[in-house]
Parts: C-alpha cells; sequence; structure tokens
C-alpha cells in the first residue's frame, strides 16, 4: 500500500506553488534582484513642488560619452557596473568642477575616451583640461573619491579600477600627478576595486583610505551568458553573476602622514572574508561617538556596516543594526547610498538603491547607529520598476526637508526588446518628503527628470552657485547629463563648507548640524556616497522659511564649534578652530 | 492478528459463560446449552451449532449469550453480515458484553468499517489498556483519515504494533501525513524489515526520504526497486525526486522523462516536470512540456497553473493570467489558480487590481491561507491616503488577515513572518518575538524569523533575551552560507531542449 503522494492536485500544486513561492521571495537574476510587488500609490499631495530641472551638459560643453561596456548587450558583468563621478573643486577657485570616470569595451575603448576633467568657466560652461591635468587615462574605472590625503589644501583624487586603482595628488597648479605606486598602493594582483572613501580613521589628522572590491573576476574563468541560472534573467541570457562568482575582498590602507600607505586591512578587521560584493562605500560617525563608521553596499549579499572600535579596529554590525538586509531578512542588491537626515533629528539615515523588482529601502537612525526599515511606512516602495544607482538625500527645493534621489538604468541592454517592461534607458526618480516621514513621487521636476538614461553615478551639487542643488549623472554609453535645478519660490538656504586644520584638510567626517524651525538636520562631510560618486564638499541646507539657522560643528578632531544664529542665502566657510573665514569665490551676503 | 483475536474472543466468551449469576438449574441447564455449543464448534460442526443455537434462542430470545454465539458461527462461516446482525442483537440486549464487543470488532476491523470504532471506544472504556484494542482502534482512523487520533491510538498500542505489518503500513502513512518523517522512517524501516520481499514498504520510505530532502538515501533505497519494476512511472517520478534531491538532476529529468512516456494522461508527471523548470529556471522548457501534456489532458486544472506559473517567469503574464483562469474555470474548489491570478497581477505592477481580486476570491474561499496572507501582504503595503489613522487603520487590517491565515493554516510561516513585520512596526515588539519563536519552532532555519527576532530583542528584549542577538547574527549568517551553496547548487543545471523534441 503505497502512500498517497501522487495524482493530487494539492499536492502537486503545493510544490508547484512552493517553489514559485520560493523563487518569489529569493529570485535571484543574475545580478543580485528579487522580486517584491510595489506598494499602491497613494493619492497625490497636491503641493507644488518647487525644484525644475533642465539638462544643460550639452550647453555647458559636456560632451564626451561614458563609454561602459556593449551597446546593445553585454557579455560579462565588468561591462554592467558603470562608474561615477564628481563634483569637486580642483582649482580652490569657489567654483564646481567636474570629474567624471569611464569605462571601455571589451574590443578596446574608440579613440579619445578617457576620464574627463572639466573647469568650471563660472558662466554656465565647462572646459575639457583633463589633458593638462594629467588625468587621461582608460580601463574599467568604477569609483572616484575625493580627499586631500595630504594636508596640502588642495583636493586629490582616488580612481577604483578592476585592475589597478590609481591615487592622483593635486599638484596645486591645476594638473595632477599619478602616485599610487610612491604611495604605496599598488596592488600584488589584479582585483576589482569598486566603491572607495577618504576616512581619518584613527583620527590622527591624516585621511586614511577605504577601498571595497566587488568580486575576483577572470576573464578566462567567468561562464558565458546563459550557461547556467546565474546568467539568466526571465529566461533570457544575459551576463553572468555576481551570484556564482567569488566574493572580494575589502581594504583599508592607513595614512603614514608621509604620502604614504600601509596596507592595515588584516589588523584592523576590515579583511576577514566576508560573503560580499562590495559597492559603495560611505563613511560617517552613524553612531555618533566621533568616530567614523564605514558603510559598504554590497550586491546580493547582506550590506556591511564597519563600527570604529576607537583602537584601529572595526567590528562588523551590519545585521544586528539592521541595515544590513531587507526588512524580510532578505539579501537585497545594493549598489548605491544616499546619507542625510529625512525626518530632521539629527541623526543620519541611509537610503540604499537596488535592482528592479525591488524596493530601495530606507533606514532610519535611531542616534545610537542603530536603524528601523522605514521603506514601507515612507512609501518609497511605490517605486520597484528599476534598477537604481547613484542617489543622494538632499533637500533639492530648499524647503527644509531633504528629499530622495536617484538614477536608473538596466544593467541588461539586450532584455528590453523581449521584454519592453524592462528598459535598458529609464527615468531618475525624485521623492519629495512631505514633511511627516513619507515621500511623494514627483515625476514632472521637469525634462532632465523623466528623460530615459541608462545612468549609474551621480553627484550633487551647486555648480552655478546660485544656492540649490543642481545634478551631475554618469549616463552609460552617452555624454553625461548635468540637470541645472530653476528652483522657483522664496525658500531659504545655507551652504557650509569647511576647512579643517587639526582634523583633516577636507573635514571629511565633520558632521554640521543647523538648527531651524524648531528642528535640527544633520550632515556630513563626505569623501564618498550616492554612487561610487562624490558630492559638492560644501553641505547644503535648505531652510524652508527660516531666515536663519543655529550651525554647530563637530569636527573630527573632537572640538565643537557653535555658530548662532546664521544668515541665510549664503555660503560661509568655517576654519576649524579660526571660525569663519572669506569665501572663496562667492561673495558673503551682508 | 484477526485470527488470534477470534480465537481469544471464543475462549474468554467460554470463561465469562462460567460467572452468570442465575438459578442453579437455569445455570446447569444454560451451562449444558452453551458447552454443547462450544463442542460443536470445536469440532467445526458449525451447521448443528448454529441449530441448537437458534433452538435456544426460540425459548430465551433474550438470551444475549446465544445470539453472539450464533454471531460466531455466522462469521466462522464467512457469512459477516449476519453475524454483524446478530453481534448487534446481543449488544442491544446487554450493551458491555466483551465478547460481542470484540468480535464485532474483529469484523469491523476486517472490513476496514468504521462502525468498529464506537465499538473499540466502548471496550476501551471499561479497559483502557487493552493494547490491542488501542492497535486496532489507531488501524481504523487511520484508515478513515483521523490519523491526529491514529497516533494517540498507536502510541499506546505497545510493542506488538512492530509486529503487525498492516497496522505498521497504516500507522506509518498518517505520520507520513502530519509531517512526522522521522517516526514515518522508523516505522517504514520497520515495515521494510519485516516484509523483505514486498516493494511497498520500500517505496514508502523513498517517500519519507525524499520529504526529508536525503536525496542520496531514497536513491539506494529505491535502485534495487527500480531494477525490478524498470517500467513503473508512478516509481519513476519518485526516482526523480530523489535524484533531484541528490543533486543528480540529469538523473531526475531523465527518470521523469520516462514516467510521463509510460503514463502520458497522467497529469502529475507534468506538473513535477514543471517543479523541475521552475527550480532551474529554464521555463520555456517547461512550458513547451505542458503543450505536449495538454495535447493529451484537456481538462485538467494543473496544467494550466503549472504553465501560468512558467509563463509568469518569463513576464508573459496575459499569457499566465488566461492560464489560470482556465484553471479556475476547470476546478472552482481549489483556490490556487485564484492566489496565482493575483500574483501576476502584482508582477504586472497592478497592485490595485489584485487588492480587488483577493478580496472578491475570499468570498468565493474563505478557507484559502494564501488569500488572507496575499491581501494582509496587500494592506500592509498600502496605508490608504495619508494620516496616521488611514495608516493606523490599513495595518490593523492587515493584521487581522494574517491571523486570519495563520488560523486556518498554524504552521503557514510567511503569515507569522508578516506578523512578526507588523508588530514590529507598529513598536509591538513583545507580539513580534512571539511570532518569530513560533516560526522557528516550525522551521528552525527560517532566515526572516532569525532577522525579525533580531530585530525585535534589540528593540525590546530584556538583559537575558538580548544576549541572544550575536547567536542569532551568526545563525543567520551560517544559513545564507547553507542557502547560497543550495543556490549554487540548483543552479548548476539547466534543462534544454532536445531536437527533435520527443513526443510523449
Amino acid at each position: 500500500m503505497r502512500t498517497g503522494r501522487r495524482g493530487f492536485l494539492s499536492l502537486s500544486l503545493a510544490a508547484l506553488t512552493g517553489s514559485v513561492l520560493e523563487l518569489a521571495d529569493a529570485q535571484v537574476t543574475g545580478m543580485g534582484g528579487r522580486v517584491v510587488a510595489p506598494q499602491p500609490k497613494p493619492k497625490a499631495s497636491g503641493r507644488p513642488f518647487s525644484a525644475h530641472f533642465v539638462d544643460v551638459a550639452s550647453a555647458a560643453g559636456l560632451l564626451a560619452p561614458t563609454i561602459y561596456g556593449g551597446l546593445d548587450r553585454d557579455q560579462y558583468i565588468i561591462e554592467a557596473n558603470g562608474c561615477g563621478c564628481a563634483f569637486f573643486d580642483y582649482d580652490s577657485d569657489g567654483w564646481m568642477d567636474i570629474f567624471l570616470l569611464t569605462g571601455t569595451r571589451l574590443e578596446g575603448a574608440p579613440p579619445g575616451t578617457s576620464n574627463k576633467l572639466y573647469k568650471n568657466n563660472r558662466d554656465g560652461t565647462f572646459t575639457d583640461v583633463t589633458k593638462k591635468a594629467g588625468l587621461e587615462a582608460v580601463g574599467w574605472a568604477n569609483a572616484v573619491c575625493v580627499g586631500d590625503y595630504n594636508n596640502d589644501g588642495h583636493e586629490d583624487l582616488f580612481c577604483t579600477y578592476f585592475g589597478q586603482n590609481r591615487l592622483y595628488r593635486n599638484l596645486g597648479n591645476g594638473s595632477f600627478k599619478d602616485v599610487t605606486r610612491e604611495a604605496g598602493l599598488v596592488e600584488a594582483e589584479t582585483r576589482w576595486g569598486a566603491g572607495c572613501s577618504f576616512v581619518d580613521y584613527n583620527r590622527d589628522g591624516h585621511l586614511d583610505l577605504f577601498v571595497s572590491n566587488y568580486l575576483k573576476f577572470d576573464f578566462q574563468k567567468v561562464p558565458a551568458p546563459g550557461a547556467n541560472a546565474n546568467c539568466n534573467f526571465k529566461g533570457i541570457p544575459i551576463e553572468c553573476g555576481p551570484r556564482g562568482l567569488p566574493f572580494g575582498q575589502h581594504s583599508l590602507y592607513r595614512n603614514n602622514g608621509d604620502g604614504t600607505f600601509t596596507d592595515v586591512s588584516k589588523e584592523s578587521g576590515i579583511a576577514k572574508p566576508w560573503p560580499s560584493y562590495g559597492m559603495t562605500v560611505v563613511a560617517a560617525d552613524f553612531n555618533e561617538d566621533g568616530w567614523p563608521d564605514i558603510y559598504v553596499a554590497s550586491d546580493s549579499t547582506p550590506s556591511l556596516l564597519f563600527i570604529n572600535q576607537h583602537d584601529g579596529t572595526f567590528k562588523e554590525e551590519g545585521v544586528e543594526r539592521g541595515v544590513a538586509l531587507g526588512n524580510d531578512g532578505g539579501e537585497e542588491a545594493g549598489m548605491g547610498i544616499g546619507v542625510g537626515d529625512y525626518n530632521l533629528d539629527g541623526h543620519l539615515d541611509i537610503f540604499k538603491t537596488h535592482f528592479s523588482d525591488d524596493t530601495d529601502v530606507l533606514y532610519l537612525n535611531d542616534g545610537t547607529g542603530n536603524f528601523d526599515d522605514r521603506t514601507v511606512p515612507s512609501k518609497i516602495a511605490v517605486e520597484t520598476r528599476f534598477a537604481s544607482w547613484g542617489a543622494g538625500i538632499v533637500d533639492l527645493d530648499n524647503d527644509g526637508w531633504p528629499d530622495i534621489f536617484f538614477v536608473t538604468g538596466s544593467v541588461y541592454p539586450n532584455v528590453e526588446k523581449s521584454l519592453p517592461e524592462y528598459p535598458n534607458k529609464s527615468p531618475r526618480i525624485l521623492f519629495r518628503n512631505l514633511g511627516d516621514g513619507t515621500f511623494e513621487e514627483i515625476a514632472d521636476a521637469g525634462p532632465g527628470i523623466s528623460a530615459p538614461h541608462s545612468s549609474r553615478g551621480c553627484t550633487f551639487g551647486d555648480f552655478d552657485n546660485d544656492g540649490d542643488l543642481d545634478i551631475l549623472i554618469v549616463n552609460t554609453n552617452e555624454p553625461p547629463s548635468l540637470l541645472r535645478n530653476d528652483l522657483k519660490g522664496n525658500s531659504h538656504w545655507l551652504k557650509v563648507k569647511l576647512v579643517g586644520t587639526r582634523s583633516n584638510r577636507s573635514a571629511i567626517g565633520a558632521r554640521v548640524l543647523a538648527r531651524y524651525s524648531g528642528r535640527v538636520q544633520a550632515q556630513e562631510v563626505m569623501s564618498q556616497s550616492s554612487y561610487f560618486s562624490c558630492n559638492d564638499s560644501r553641505l547644503h541646507f535648505g531652510l524652508g522659511e527660516s531666515a536663519a539657522a543655529d550651525i554647530s560643528v563637530h569636527w573630527p578632531s573632537g572640538i565643537v564649534e557653535e555658530y548662532p544664529k546664521v544668515k541665510c542665502d549664503q555660503l560661509i566657510t568655517i576654519q576649524e578652530a579660526k571660525g569663519v573665514v572669506p569665501n572663496l569665490g562667492w561673495a558673503r551676503s551682508a | 492478528m484477526k485470527i488470534k483475536l477470534l480465537r481469544g474472543i471464543t475462549l474468554s466468551f467460554l470463561v465469562l459463560s462460567g460467572v452468570i449469576a442465575l438459578p442453579a438449574q437455569e445455570r446447569i441447564a444454560e451451562k449444558a446449552s452453551v458447552s454443547s455449543i462450544e463442542q460443536l464448534i470445536r469440532a467445526h460442526n458449525y451447521d448443528q451449532a448454529l441449530t441448537l443455537t437458534r433452538a435456544g434462542l426460540d425459548k430465551t430470545p433474550k438470551d444475549y449469550k446465544l445470539w453472539t454465539l450464533e454471531g460466531i458461527v455466522l462469521s466462522i462461516q464467512g457469512k459477516d453480515s449476519d453475524a454483524i446482525a446478530a453481534f448487534d442483537k446481543a449488544l442491544l440486549l446487554q450493551p458491555d458484553y466483551k465478547p460481542a464487543l470484540k468480535a464485532e470488532v474483529q469484523l469491523f476491523s476486517k472490513a476496514e468499517d468504521k462502525r468498529g470504532i464506537p465499538l473499540l471506544n466502548r471496550i476501551l472504556a471499561t479497559e483502557p489498556g487493552d493494547q490491542t484494542a488501542h492497535e486496532m482502534l489507531g488501524v481504523l482512523e487511520g484508515r478513515q483519515g483521523e490519523c491526529v487520533a491514529a497516533d494517540e491510538q498507536f502510541a499506546l498500542s505497545g510493542d506488538g504494533l512492530l509486529r503487525h505489518p498492516e497496522s505498521l503500513a497504516v500507522y506509518g502513512g498518517c505520520l507520513e501525513q502530519s509531517g512526522q518523517t522521522q517516526k514515518a522512517e522508523r516505522i517504514f524501516t520497520q515495515l521494510s524489515d519485516l516484509l523483505p520481499d514486498r516493494s511497498y514498504p520500500k517505496y514508502n520510505l523513498a517517500v519519507v526520504l525524499v520529504e526529508s530532502k536525503r536525496g542520496a538515501e531514497a536513491v539506494k533505497v529505491l535502485e534495487p526497486l527500480l531494477a525490478e519494476t524498470p517500467n513503473d512511472p508512478d516509481l519513476l517520478s519518485l526516482a526523480s525526486d530523489a535524484y533531484e534531491a541528490a543533486g543528480d538532476t540529469p538523473k531526475a529529468v531523465s527518470l521523469l522523462r520516462q514516467a510521463i512516456v509510460l503514463d502520458p494522461a497522467n497529469a502529475a508527471y507534468y506538473t513535477s516536470f514543471a517543479v523541475l523548470c521552475l527550480d532551474h529556471e529554464s521555463f520555456q522548457v517547461g512550458i513547451d512540456m505542458i503543450d505536449a501534456g495538454l495535447k493529451r489532458i484537456t481538462n485538467d486544472a494543473s496544467l494550466y497553473i503549472s504553465r501560468g506559473l512558467l509563463y509568469a517567469q518569463i513576464a508573459k503574464y496575459d499569457e499566465a493570467e488566461a492560464d489560470f483562469k482556465t484553471a479556475e474555470t476547470l476546478d472552482s474548489a481549489q483556490s490556487l489558480s485564484a492566489y496565482a491570478i493575483d500574483l501576476a497581477e502584482l508582477q504586472k505592477n497592478s497592485s490595485e487590481n489584485a487588492l480587488t481580486n483577493v478580496r472578491a476570491q475570499l468570498q468565493v474561499h474563505p478557507e484559502s491561507a494564501n488569500l488572507h496572507l496575499l491581501l494582509a501582504k496587500l494592506l500592509s503595503g498600502q496605508g490608504l491616503g495619508s494620516g496616521a489613522a488611514n495608516r493606523a487603520e490599513s495595518h490593523d487590517q492587515a493584521v487581522a488577515e494574517a491571523l486570519a491565515a495563520v488560523k486556518i493554516k498554524p504552521d503557514m510561516t510567511e503569515a507569522r513572518n508578516l506578523l512578526a513585520t507588523l508588530y514590529a512596526e507598529s513598536g509591538q515588539y513583545a507580539l513580534a518575538i512571539e511570532q518569530c519563536r513560533l516560526v522557528l519552532r516550525t522551521n528552525p532555519d527560517d532566515q526572516s524569523a532569525v532577522y525579525h527576532l533580531i530585530v525585535a530583542l534589540r528593540h525590546a528584549g530584556n538583559g537575558t533575551e538580548r544576549n541572544e542577538i550575536p547567536a542569532l547574527v551568526k545563525q543567520l549568517s551560517e544559513l545564507q552560507t547553507v542557502s547560497r551553496q543550495k543556490e549554487s547548487d540548483r543552479k548548476r543545471f539547466r534543462l534544454v531542449e532536445q531536437h527533435p523534441v520527443p513526443s510523449p
């Protein structure tokens, strides 16, 4: 008498449905994806949104495309990740210049392909000074992080690559020198450098360097598209990975104070074999103990939060602090990171971007470095259509409430022919902060938002120094977008530029608290955020109707300075232990 | 067991017959009549025994002992229904008369007749230690599908059970159905030892091993059976499951294809093939096989559901929905197609449609735990309009639906995980912790529950409970490592079309 195992509808279907539910809950389709249903959209608030974005890249002279991988299809994952960009002031004239990384192609890059440095002409246009600056380079670049590692007053650049990362020292005369070798940063083997951040982890006043690594990649060993189930997206062959490929290992380099670095990955606890495909890196003091921590977005694996132990070591606590996984405990994609204080409680929250068919995630910091997943209550879970990359928690309309912005783009250019609901190019996404813990998606904030591109890195800054935040975006195999914010209305703002003296010169790790309208907003100067990118280091605060704000500066050295009733609508430059000093290239208001 | 019991009944009847309190003369006459009949029975003189019994009944029609004797003779003669009638009469006159009870139970057991159940309960009411009665009751309950009751009875049956193949077969089947796979494995192993020349005990043992995901052991058990009967499609499909669980997907596919070829009109084999294709993300191959099946089997809802689920995986949501709707038409009693339609709507980003559909489907299938869970998920993401009051209302409705799901299916871990999330979101961490612990009792490897427990303990655990967190973090990391390895193993193989495609 055989047990009744076959022939029952419910049993077979239960097995079938069980398989599907398992797949639906944890479907990994190539580059770290799940299948999560979007939240239903609530009714529109009807409140006007005064920011309006227009793409002025062409008019500004940003014409060179970012070459990255195949146009119609990618063979390998190395072609899909794309790269970042930076707003930074390389010539210290008070105007944001632009640095854009590039990739290459399997068959070689077209002539003229290179990373690009564009000097701000201060009239809405830029000049390509890449060659003059000595920054011409082509390869599989990923991330850029900015910081004055030698404290000479000039911002330096570190660029990660599949292959060899590069440290460029800013010589202060409009040019850079590749000092990778003399700094001791040459890798013994080929590695895939992904995100990076300068960070003074030991608070000695010198910027150290953290580099995440994505995975161990070997062209000879990676399977071809469609070769196995890790190389398929809904039945369509795609490039393999990251699942199924070996993890990368992250690195921490201590600045010796003499222009060189020492690899302290092992002794610091960073080099443990974390199951992590590392991507963007953010260094910030999440638990507000005065020491910078390091958060690494990790693709298809738990994201990592390294908590500084104050003794040269770090302890990884992402899971227990609530920032490693989705709210169902599942591993998510994890590409870009926005850091900001969305609920104006004085603590740094995290927004992380993910793959299509999944929500991006919003983690609320309780001030102790413990986070709660607020994705659904904040209503950002209405959007799951696109793979999402560079992001920011930034006040785009200056109403005093930081909004959320991110860029999108497919990693499978060949899929849209069969599945048009997964387009290669897709619009930018903007969520305006409603001020009650929730957000509302804004689709009509200008053509710069709605235009579809396959984007990756993006950076936020004020390139035209008009008191609002503009956005520079890397578009795969296209010229970049430079979204000029034509903000209307009378909302006030304040920018704070910090110059360290006892702390590192770039003031990376300095935290500013701005108090206005009975609330407090926290920001930190960072070397990298968004996706593989670096923002304008002048911290921008929208103040709404407030005409002034009380500013507290918490320097990495431990010094705390107070600046009460700072008038709105100006940039102030604060030098550590000295106070407010004249701005570079920007007149102070009376 | 049956024969021994009958002899036992006769003997016990004879022992009992000596203790009836009658007037002396009547006792002597009574003894003479009973002992005469008993002698005739011993001499296999059944007709005469019956004649004598009936003669006695003519004189004393209320003599329950004579009715019982009549029943015994009739049952020996194979006239079971007449025997039952005689025992009924005896028990009408003397409801607790053990010989009649036991004899009638014997016949009901033989016939697998559930009328034996109340009789056995009566026996056990006065003789709670009667292990044989417990065992017989277990068998009858088990055959009626009352496995919980059967389990209780078998537990009281004593070691004699282990020597009775029929009882072991029923017991094992119940254990397998109720998911007690470890116990089922022991029972079927014992049964296989008792009946080494029979195949069904090994088959059942293999079923349990496959369900316990011990594919390699199941393969070992099945290999000799396959050698004996290589053309048994049911055996082939079980072996396919076993090989797949053992990581040998090519063999699993080959065996299942053979099963389909041998029995192309069996829908279950096609749905099994669909499961293989889903597991190995070979969706089009599965669709093509189901297409072939549908040419032969046109009215089986499971095939349409299978194909619909495969279509959904390649984002052909319209085709998927069409199949689900066909399944619903073919078999509206099952709710899986309704549930699948809603999943397809969600995959299309039509969550509003899904919400409307789910509510309507719950009117038709209020017993569907899946639909309650899906509604809970939709409501939990909704937050009707804005404002704290609306959000609280949605939240409460979501909790209510998730609770409805677990009421119908208490081991529905997904619903409990959703409850944990909802409770945590509203700051009710103690309730969240409770749900997590319930999930982990059912499935200690549930990663969602481990994670939710970490989060909840961090917020609201007392000192001792918070000390659990590091171990839970480590456990979660280990579970993730195991999951990744399993996924890696699962994704090693893809099913591809052969050209030309062999037809079933």
